[in-house]
């Protein structure tokens, strides 16, 4: 029987990371995801390393950036008919 | 958080203001609560990670800014959605940046424009590169060079170009085997450097 780490050295979790596996390989990752801790732990870490190497990308947006998205959410929101977000 | 924190956080956004360094959890549930103080707060903590990652897919300053507001609008509305059960947080907003951007460079409007804007705005791009980089960014940098450069291109093409592993063995002309195990070597080597 496969154990846990067979499952782990397939590199299926880097590759769900990674965004590029099929939607019910992802179903799967994620189901067992729930279920065990090492591979709940696994998946924490490959996720951190990309975090981390899209981190070392930042760059620091325009400065007038922050108000111009910042007003346009705030836009949006008072377009949203009144009670709605309440029901949500 | 359960919801009598958050309501006396949502009580005090003063005292929000002068702290952010509050948890990725709280903010999180803040958000979840439509805070824009929240907001505010998410914007100066993440802003600089998301905007680099959309720049090095669009390599273009103008599309960067467009993409980043599409971002921060998606993250917004769809907060309810997010579920920590099923990853990280700043994963799941990277994820939304990513896609954004690699749809934006695939799609028809960008690809008519880009031989016209893109050469004189990467001209720019070392400059802003040098002067607003900071110290925590300029070690991850100088950790992420030393992974192998076949490594590094498998990562780019994954992360940033958002090829398949197929497409990848396709384009190479490598086995698909041979392009699923570099993959998880390259992580793992990266997973090793950090």
């Amino acid at each position: 029987m496969p154990t846990i780490n067979d499952y782990i050295n397939t590199g299926i979790l880097e590759a769900y990371c990674m965004g590029i596996i099929s939607k019910s390989e992802q179903f799967e990752v994620e189901k067992l995801c729930s279920m065990n801790e090492v591979i709940q732990a696994e998946v924490n870490a490959i996720q951190y390393t990309l975090e981390e190497y899209a981190n070392s990308f930042s760059k620091m947006p325009p400065p007038h950036l922050k108000n111009k998205i910042l007003s346009s959410i705030n836009q949006l929101d008072s377009n949203t008919p009144k009670g709605r977000r309440r029901r949500q | 958080m359960n919801s009598t924190n958050i309501t006396k956080t949502l009580q005090s956004n003063h005292h929000l203001e002068n702290n952010p360094n509050i948890s990725e959890k709280q903010l999180v549930a803040l958000l979840k609560a439509h805070n824009k103080v929240a907001l505010n707060l998410l914007y100066d903590n993440y802003a600089a990670a998301l905007y680099g990652v959309i720049m090095r897919i669009t390599r273009s300053q103008h599309h960067s800014e467009n993409i980043l507001q599409d971002t921060f609008v998606k993250i917004w509305k769809n907060i309810e959605g997010y579920d920590s059960n099923k990853g990280r947080f700043f994963t799941w907003m990277l994820n939304i940046a990513r896609n954004s951007a690699i749809d934006f460079v695939r799609s028809k409007a960008f690809r008519a424009d880009s031989r016209t804007d893109s050469i004189s705005e990467q001209v720019y791009t070392p400059d802003i590169l040098s002067t607003e980089t900071n110290i925590q960014t300029i070690g991850l940098r100088k950790i992420v060079e030393r992974l192998d450069p076949t490594l590094k291109q498998i990562i780019d093409l994954v992360y940033f170009q958002g090829y398949t592993q197929r497409e990848i063995a396709d384009q190479f002309d490598i086995p698909l085997g041979t392009v699923k195990s570099r993959v998880r070597i390259a992580i793992r080597e990266l997973r090793k450097l950090m």
